[in-house]
Formats: structure tokens, sequence, C-alpha cells
């Protein structure tokens, strides 16, 4: 059954209803009337109540819904039933003029006495049926816009959870780069002959920073004197496999041990220069990392004299571009992630809130 | 004794794979280079069997070196993450290792290589090239003059337009009876070979012969 088929079954149901309540409240049919007469006098109701009946199926929704649907409820209500009241006249109207036509009211004078006679209990009626049916109608559109406003709610909140859930997963997988890890396990098994205290402190530091990588869900926020220390560890790393080629220094300022940071939001920045400033030149490049607390903010600015690179084409998989990500989940507008490159000197920054929350 | 030479941009990477090759007791490391410029000066003028080389450096990739080399020797590539695999085989490498590289797969490579350089001789026929082993030919891959191309030319001579002989097989060189010459091998069937005429001073040289 259709929305609209429905909608006029139940104008049909509720104009029988209103005629059986005419027929034996407001005529006298008693269970002893003929049941002839009971029948033509529930006729006539039901044609009245029928005509008035779809009158007001056809204007009353489209009146609620246009012209005055933006009117404060008073008004809008007033207006409502100022129209049920002349429906209803017009719908007795009708149904009388059927009745004339037809013959079975005789003359003229007659249905205007019909007319004036009916019009009493038909406004009345009109109005309780129009009344409850609006208060109906109005209760299920708003039950309607609740509805529809919390399933979007909860889709989006679905979305929220996803984006974070990816980025998740997607910085997880961008920590446990492969050719990083592998090329620093070669070069562990490399200096176990060469250089074994030197095997054994790189073998610590791939396990820190490792594990940064995989408690990264669990903790997103650390103090900045730990984001240095897994700063210091990659860069300990590289080194052993870039040796002069990476040339580097890390600088604080101010307050900045208990500042608290984005898990592998520095070293991101760091893990960026050596992949474009050192390891595609045989020159390698100079690394400045720093760190500064003041004001109330935070300062971290990786400078490298690099080549440089495109701000513009950080693709969406990059680790810039989710760490900009990871920055606008947890900080909203209130960080930022800076790019300033040009030939022999690129800066990347990030600036926070001091206070995270 | 498979020469090989090893480049990676990173010294201690050069280092290890020296150790493991030489560890293996049947390489001779002709030498190392962790600059792919340096590398490719070598091996314009240096004979080697094989080139154990890094995909990912600064300057010249893997596949560029390989490009610069006339005469490229066989190669086996080591790379940290395998996601050159693709472009490795189409370079017709002989192997392609990931870092750390382990010591039965080198073995595996180096096995691949040996199996090409213990041939006593390869010859082609009907568009086919062979290699006779215990006696059966054997279907090889390369032409004859891909094969004449990769292999040491120290060490695999072009005795005639269908012949390349191993110079470690030949038991000795003598004069046929129209006048040309003809090798005996050291092989089971002690099998004999005819030098063609313009090759024969060839031949002599890189026997050490003259």
């Amino acid at each position: 059954m259709t929305r609209r088929t429905g909608y006029w079954l139940r104008t049909v149901a509720i104009n029988a209803a209103a005629a059986a309540v005419v027929t034996f409240v407001f005529n006298d049919v008693t269970p002893a009337t003929p049941w002839r007469r009971s029948l033509e006098v529930f006729g006539i109701a039901f044609l009245f109540a029928s005509c008035i009946g779809v009158l007001c199926a056809t204007v009353l929704p489209r009146l609620a819904r246009g012209a005055i649907c933006r009117l404060p409820p008073p008004l809008y209500w007033a207006v409502l039933i100022v129209a049920m009241a002349v429906v209803s006249v017009a719908g007795c109207a009708v149904a009388i003029a059927l009745l004339r036509a037809t013959g079975y009211i005789a003359t003229g004078s007659m249905a205007i006495r019909w007319l004036v006679g009916s019009l009493k209990i038909s406004i009345v009626m009109t109005l309780v049926i129009g009344i409850f049916v609006t208060a109906l109608e109005t209760l299920r559109t708003r039950l309607d816009e609740t509805t529809g406003a919390l399933r979007t709610k909860e889709r989006d909140e679905a979305e929220a959870r996803r984006l974070v859930a990816e980025a998740q997963l997607s910085s997880l997988e961008a920590r446990v780069n492969p050719h990083f890890l592998f090329n620093t396990l070669n070069s562990i098994a490399a200096l176990v002959h060469e250089d074994p205290a030197a095997a054994e402190r790189v073998t610590g530091e791939l396990a820190s920073l490792m594990r940064s990588s995989l408690d990264s869900a669990a903790t997103p926020l650390v103090p900045l004197d730990e984001e240095l220390r897994i700063v210091r560890a990659y860069l300990d790393i590289e080194r052993v496999r870039f040796a002069d080629r990476l040339r580097y220094h890390i600088e604080t300022t101010g307050p900045v041990d208990a500042a608290m940071v984005p898990r592998l939001s520095l070293q991101t920045l760091v893990e960026n220069s050596v992949k474009y400033a050192v390891s595609p030149r045989r020159e390698g490049a100079s690394i400045v990392v720093r760190a500064a607390k003041a004001d109330g903010r935070v300062r971290l600015d990786v400078e490298d004299d690099g080549p440089g690179f495109d701000a513009a084409a950080v693709s969406a998989g990059h680790g810039l571009a989710l760490l900009k990500a990871r920055l606008t989940m947890t900080y909203g507008t209130r960080a930022a992630l800076l790019i300033d490159s040009r030939p022999a000197r690129t800066c990347v920054s990030i600036d926070l809130p001091g206070d995270p929350a | 004794m498979i020469r090989a030479y090893v480049v990676d941009d990173e010294a201690l990477a050069v280092k290890r794979l020296t150790r493991l090759l030489e560890g293996t007791g049947r390489v001779e490391v002709a030498g190392g280079a962790s600059d792919p410029e340096a590398a490719v000066t070598f091996l314009q003028d240096h004979a080697v069997d094989v080139l154990f080389l890094d995909i990912h450096m600064p300057g010249l990739t893997g596949f560029e070196v390989l490009q610069r080399l006339e005469q490229p020797p066989f190669v086996v590539f080591t790379t940290a993450h395998d996601s050159y695999a693709l472009q490795a085989f189409e370079t017709n490498a002989v192997d392609y290792l990931l870092k750390p590289v382990e010591p039965d797969r080198l073995d595996r490579a180096l096995d691949k290589i040996a199996r090409v350089l213990d041939k006593p001789h390869f010859f082609s026929k009907d568009k086919l090239t062979f290699a006779v082993v215990n006696g059966r030919e054997h279907v090889v891959d390369q032409t004859l003059s891909d094969l004449e191309d990769r292999l040491d030319g120290r060490r695999f001579v072009r005795i005639h337009r269908a012949t390349i002989v191993n110079a470690a097989f030949v038991q000795e060189l003598f004069p046929g009876v129209d006048g040309g010459m003809l090798v005996r091998l050291k092989d089971e069937r002690a099998t004999e070979l005819s030098v063609a005429r313009d090759r024969v001073r060839l031949l002599k040289e890189r026997l050490g012969l003259l």
C-alpha cells in the first residue's frame, strides 16, 4: 500500500466514523429506529463527512506545509482553525448541492434550511477531527525529523570513528616503514661484526621506535622530552646508515620537557627531511631540529638545507598529510602545520597550543 | 671461483655482503663500492662474473648502473623491501635478495650462477642454445651472443659462430686435419670443438698461450 493510498483510506475511515457519530449522537437514531432510516441518516451524514473530509484532506495539508508553516504556533493554529471552519462550511454546501441536484432535497429554500441546520454540527465535528488529525501529523513530522537528525548524527559519528581508525592504521603502517626497518636490521647485522657495541645500541634504538609506533593508538600525546628521545634514536640509526651524509643538531628553548605533543609528530618531520634532503643526495644534508615553548604555545621546527619539495604535491597518503589530519583531529583549528620550502632551505613546523585540552 | 663485485650506497652493507660472500669459499670479491659512479668506472675496465647491486641509491639507481654498462655481467639485486621485484626480472637478473641477506638465500643465488659458469661449453643449433651436462644437451635461455656479452671473456671464449668454450675446461689445443685448430675438453667425452681461423689468436691469448 503506498503512502497516498493509505492516506486516503484513513480519510475514508475518519469520514465513516464521523458520520456514525453524527448519526447516533446528533440525530435521533436509536437501536429501535428501522434500519432503513438509520442507513439513510448514516448515508447523508457520510456524504457530508466525505465532502468536508475530502476538502479538508486536500486543502489543509497544503496550507499547513505551505504559506503558514513559518508562523508562530498560536497564529499557525488560529489560521488552521479558521480554515477548517471555512472548509467545513464549503463541504456542507457541496453536499447539499449534490442532494439538491439528485432531488433528495426538494427545493432551494429547503436547501438553505439544511445548510443553516447542519453548520453547527459540521463545524464542531470538523474542528474536533481536524485538530486531532493535525496534531497527530505534526507529532509524526517532528518524530520523523528527530529520527532523521539522529540517523545523520549516528552516521557522522561512525564516519568520524572510521577516519580515526584509518588514520591510526595508516600512521601505523607508515611508522613501520619496511625500507627503514629492513635497512636498519641490515645495518645491525653488519655492525655485529664491525662494532658490536654500536649493534647493541642501534638494536635498542630500533626497539624504541617500533614500540612508539605500536603504542601510537594507546596514548596519542606524549611529553616532548619523550618525543625528543625518539627523534634522537631515529637520527642515530639513520646516521649509521648515511654516515657523513647526515649532519644534525637539536635545539630546545623554554620549559619543553613536560609539553605534550602528538606521538611521532616531530619524528615524522625529521623522517621527511631525511627522505627528501639526505637520502637522494650524495652530499646528504644538514638538519636542525628545534623545540620551543613560549607564550603558552609549543613550536616544533625541522629545517634542512636540501632541495626542498613542493608543498602542494603532498599526496593524501603522505606522512605529512596524515600528520596534518591527526593535528586537526586532536586540536581542531588550534594547531597548524607550516611548510616553507625554498631551494637550499626547507623548514616544516608544527605550532601547537601549550595545553592540549 | 666466482668473481663478484658489490655495490650498495651504505658502506656497512658492502662490508657485510663481502664478508658473507668470501665466507662461502667459492667467491672471490674483486671489489666493492658505495658510490655507483665509481662502480661503473671499475666495471667498464674489469670483468667480473656477477654484480651484487643495491637498487635504492642516490645519484644512480641499480637499474641505471646496469644501463651504463655495455656488457653487464650477471646481476643479483639486493634491496630492503621487495617493491622492485618485477622491474628486476625485466632486466634479466639472476636473482633478487632481500636485506638483511641470509646466507642460505645467498647460496641459492650463487648456485644459479655456478650452474652457468661450470659448463664446459655452449653451442647453438637451429636457433637454440645448448649446454652439455653429463653428456646430455640442455636448452639454455640466453642466446650465444647474450652469453658472450654476459660471461667473463677471459673465462668463456667465443671460438666459433656457434660455440663458446669455457677456458677452464680446455685440455689441449691442436691442429686439425684441414689446417684449422681444434680444442679438446676435459669433460667425460673428451669433446672436440673446432675453432674458427680468425678466433685462434684470441683463444690463445685467453688461455695464456701467447
